[in-house]
């Protein structure tokens, strides 16, 4: 269990975690990206008639880059800290015991990349033009290892390999199946952000120079429009088989408590990938056309797209939050480090009780759901229970959370009979009448009855 | 010279890409044989002002385009979709059908942003006075296309036939009925009888797929055209520039060019909204049952819903009339607010309009909340 | 335009103007990819038109009952009659040795129904004929008409295929 429970009313805690992230994707990813198109420009600047000239786009460039990503992506990526510790502790104390010094050493490249960025943007004028161009390639150098790193983590916890609680072999955890997918995907995510960017700025400078800017930004989405099925047809083959299940089952729609999202997240992932593509294609025919605000809907269809993909990652794991191991309510698999009967009496198991919630009392049934179920349910938001269980009745409900674990997307229920008549009154309380624990276990009793 | 082909002009020459390109050759030997040129040239000719507000003249666009997704999406569901069996069929399409939740969810979506994108292209063609002689018929054609697709969305609701559908007709075509004279004979035209059964179903379907695009397309046609014959409007502060001054960009090479990435991102985020909150299907409709906890009309017919509470009993005909006379003023307001530049009374009518716009709004956010 | 931008600029050094046919040539290539990328998004459209397989005629027991036809409608030999099971046509009559049979009445020609005459079976589309033992005998049909095992259960004909599991 995780405890203190952090209760995010609507939203719900997962929720809000994934809207910073959301953000915070496309900011890193332009971040490095940038560094890419920094590099590459200055070089290519330095072959053309006019290099001043472009250098003066590469400037303003570099102006918005530093404050968007640093302002923006460090807000964003210390709320990701700030908000996956509240949501998920155990998570996140799992993560960072065994990769503290993957941690350790991102922080350092956070600390290199900036450093160096400075470095080309406050030398711009003193620097010699062979300086700047080997900052703007430390710089991606750099960047591209935090991605390097980060992805060891992210990848780890849909696919932990061939890492075990027992053997804590980290090398394979970090290496896992699918890192070398994901890391080829956000690459290329990079790049094309960082053309996408680039038409942005271009926008801002006169005809002449953002036609030619437009014509070379546009060539960084090119590897993506090529390479990307690739790279997706690898990743989903290094998807666990419970995921390609998922999938099937949300072709065919509303099921209803089978993740079917994912299919429709990874269409929106995909769809929005080809509008990007046909985006640049008009961007690139048109150049002296394109406006800033034109351009700003082609990289806000990019963060849609990483919204897709995001969410159709996160879901592919439910209902753990380290595959195989913790489910994300903080119940460990077995075999674990602490074996649970899951028929004992729910509290005691849990590392802290509440006082007030005496089995029997109104809160016993309420502090089940906020410990169990709050992790991935609020009460009438995203997810909501009251919803699911609007046609629940005491022996369906009963019956329910026995099989809870059966259709794999939802973690086994800790708990004896009377906790399970416990939610089971709180949960059909919540449709008007106020039900008492006892009464579902009356009710249940004389159905029992032969 | 072949006499059996009309030259192509040489203004044409210029403007198309070398006869030595395959489309080059293409497009001269159409226009050899059908010599539309100056119908192109004319349409060439659009331009639009470039001020402050240009942006604006992007939202009929915008509308268009949720429509055609409407159009598209609404054909793939007619291909699964029954009148007879309404909530059978759609269940199907939901469960069944491999994509059909998506498909419909990106239907229920585009129809709602396409509500939206409307009041935004009303409101902002009112401040811009765009209305004003010689464009009055293009502002009351405007108005038409509103009344037509607010009566797409309320057919359309219908056709699923589940709770929600069932009691917002009955209740949207009981208010009709309250109209002095003509209100109870409308409602039972419409409805196929004194109550909404499947009877209905099958008026509102044929309303849906068949009377309205056609008077959709038919009417937002003329609504294009005239803006083609006329020119884009221009608002004051940019009419009263000095000549060098004025800037323009062309329609259909620029600004156009320019909307589509719009386009595209706004096609996601109908996606977006089909994948994070699609549309879901009650119980079908059961006539004996009550209504569902909490019913309420979808937003866009939220603010009258909400007005109407504040006349209770008697007072509801009053309320009906001053709504009446509120959208009817919309009519009249070209034949009212004429001088350009505006004066006194423009100005009286501008602030007019954004005290209906306040109201809207609070009514609507009100409705939400309550 | 930017201040950057005009004092950077030497005025003696001309502006490289793009070469037309590079920029064509990437073009065309950008639109090929934009093409492929819209024509797959087009997939769910195709799912969602593609009928779906179409389900057994003979579902999980393995045999369908027999429609508009009685048992008694075919207790005497040289009795015959044209009937249906799962939404398709059948003819089931018994033949001069006292046999039960079935075809399914689908013509092999063009896929009219095929009516009862007795000796034969004859298709009112395009004189197609075949004999009490479903070969094609006369006419454009150029195969045998589908064969079905017939049996009674309780009182209703049922037919499966020819070789495999069902009840009776």
């Amino acid at each position: 269990m995780n405890y203190p429970v952090w209760n995010v009313p609507i939203l719900g805690s997962g929720l809000v975690v994934a809207i910073i992230a959301i953000i915070h994707i496309l900011i890193s990813h332009l971040a490095v990206g940038g560094g890419a198109f920094l590099a590459v420009a200055e070089w290519w600047a330095s072959r053309q008639a006019d290099p001043e000239r472009i250098r003066a786009f590469l400037r303003k460039f570099v102006t918005y880059f530093l404050v968007y990503t640093t302002v923006f992506g460090a807000t964003t990526g210390v709320g990701i800290w700030f908000s996956i510790q509240l949501a998920n502790p155990e998570a996140t104390s799992l993560l960072i015991h065994q990769f503290v010094f993957a941690w350790a050493t991102e922080w350092v490249t956070f600390i290199g990349e900036l450093t160096v960025l400075y470095f080309y943007y406050y030398g711009w004028h003193t620097n010699s033009r062979r300086m700047q161009l080997v900052l703007a390639i430390l710089y991606f150098v750099i960047a591209w290892f935090s991605l390097f790193i980060i992805n060891g983590i992210l990848t780890f916890m849909l696919t932990p390999g061939g890492w075990t609680l027992e053997n804590r072999d980290i090398v394979a955890g970090f290496f896992n199946p699918g890192y070398w997918p994901a890391l080829f995907i956000r690459t290329l995510v990079m790049l094309t952000l960082a053309g996408l960017f680039g038409f942005v700025v271009a926008t801002r400078v006169d005809d002449d120079l953002k036609e030619r800017i437009i014509g070379f930004a546009a060539r960084f989405v090119v590897p993506a429009a090529l390479l990307m099925p690739l790279f997706a047809a690898w990743y989903w083959f290094s998807l666990p088989v419970e995921t390609h299940t998922m999938w099937h089952n949300g072709i065919v729609g509303v099921a209803g408590g089978r993740l079917e999202a994912i299919t429709r997240y990874s269409w929106l992932a995909a769809i929005t990938g080809g509008l990007i593509v046909i985006g640049t294609l008009i961007i690139a025919w048109k150049p002296r056309a394109t406006t800033t605000t034109a351009a700003i809907a082609l990289l806000a269809t990019a963060q849609l797209s990483m919204l897709g993909g995001e969410f159709f990652r996160e879901m592919a794991r439910k209902p753990f939050v380290i595959r195989g191991v913790l489910y994300s309510n903080g119940l460990w698999k077995a075999p674990s480090k602490a074996p649970v009967a899951l028929d004992q009496p729910y509290f005691e198991s849990t590392r802290w009780e509440p006082d007030h919630a005496t089995p029997g009392s109104a809160a016993h049934g309420e502090w089940i759901y906020r410990l169990q179920c709050a992790s991935c349910h609020t009460l009438d938001g995203y997810r909501s229970l009251a919803a699911r269980t609007a046609q629940w009745t005491p022996g369906f409900g009963d019956r329910f959370l026995q099989n809870l674990n059966q259709q794999g997307v939802m973690p086994p229920f800790q708990g004896n009979s009377q906790d399970r008549a416990a939610l089971v009154a709180y949960l059909i309380s919540l449709h008007g009448k106020p039900v008492a624990a006892a009464e579902v276990e009356a009710t249940l009793a004389k159905e029992a009855k032969p | 010279m072949d006499e059996r082909f009309a030259p192509v002009p040489p203004e044409a020459e210029e403007s198309l890409p070398p006869p030595g390109t395959l489309v080059g050759q293409g497009l001269r030997a159409l226009l050899r044989r059908y010599p539309i040129w100056p119908v192109v040239a004319f349409f060439g000719k659009k331009r639009v002002p470039e001020h402050r507000d240009t942006g604006w003249y992007a939202l009929g666009g915008i509308a268009m385009l949720f429509f055609a997704i409407q159009v598209v999406t609404g054909i793939l569901l007619m291909v699964y979709y029954r009148p007879s069996q309404p909530w059978q069929s759609v269940q199907r399409i939901v469960t069944e059908v491999p994509y059909g939740a998506l498909i419909r969810s990106v239907h229920h979506w585009s129809a709602n942003l396409m509500a939206l994108a409307l009041f935004v292209h009303l409101f902002s063609t009112f401040f811009m006075k765009a209305y004003r002689p010689p464009r009055e018929l293009t502002w009351l054609t405007g108005l038409g296309l509103f009344g037509l697709v607010l009566f797409f969305s309320f057919s359309g609701y219908l056709l699923p036939w589940d709770d929600l559908s069932f009691f917002a007709t009955r209740v949207g075509i009981a208010e009709m009925e309250k109209a002095p004279l003509l209100g109870p004979w409308m409602a039972d035209l419409l409805r196929g009888g004194a109550d909404v059964t499947v009877d209905t179903i099958g008026r509102f379907y044929v309303f849906h797929v068949t009377v309205l695009p056609l008077l959709v397309i038919a009417l937002l046609g003329v609504h294009l055209l005239f803006i083609q014959l006329q020119g884009v409007s221009e608002p004051d502060h940019f009419a009263a520039l000095p000549g060098e001054k004025k800037r323009y960009r062309s329609f259909f090479g620029e600004f156009l060019v320019g909307e589509i990435p719009i386009w595209l991102f706004l096609w996601g985020v109908v996606l977006a909204l089909a994948a994070m909150l699609p549309r879901g299907l009650a119980l079908e409709a059961d006539v004996t049952a009550a209504a569902p906890v909490g019913i309420k009309p979808e937003w866009y017919f939220l603010a009258p819903y909400q007005a109407l509470k504040l006349f209770p009993g008697r007072l509801e005909l009053v309320g009906m009339a001053m709504m009446g006379l509120a959208a009817g003023s919309l009519l009249v307001v070209p034949f009212i607010d004429r001088a350009t530049p505006s004066d006194a009374r423009g100005r009286l009518v501008a602030w007019l309009g954004a005290a209906g716009l306040v109201g809207l709004i609070v009514m609507t956010v009100w409705g939400l909340l309550s | 335009m930017s201040a950057d931008d005009k004092s950077a600029r030497p005025a003696n050094v001309a502006v490289p103007v793009p070469d037309r046919r590079e920029r064509r040539r990437f073009l065309g290539a950008l639109g090929g990819l934009a093409a492929v990328w819209a024509g797959a998004s087009l997939y769910p459209v195709y799912r969602f038109l593609s009928p779906q397989p179409a389900p057994d005629p003979f579902g999980k027991e393995g045999r369908a009952v027999v429609e508009k036809i009685s048992p008694a409608e075919v207790a005497q030999n040289g009795m015959g009659k044209n009937g249906g099971y799962a939404g398709r046509g059948v003819i089931v009559f018994r033949n001069e040795s006292g046999e039960l049979k079935a075809f399914d009445s689908k013509c092999t020609h063009a896929g009219c129904n095929v009516q009862f005459q007795g000796a034969k079976l004859f298709c009112n589309c395009h004189g197609g004929t075949y004999d009490q033992t479903g070969k094609n005998i006369a006419g454009p049909p150029p195969r045998p008409l589908t064969e079905l095992r017939v049996f009674e259960d309780q009182g209703l004909l049922f037919v499966a295929r020819l070789a495999g599991p069902g009840k009776g």
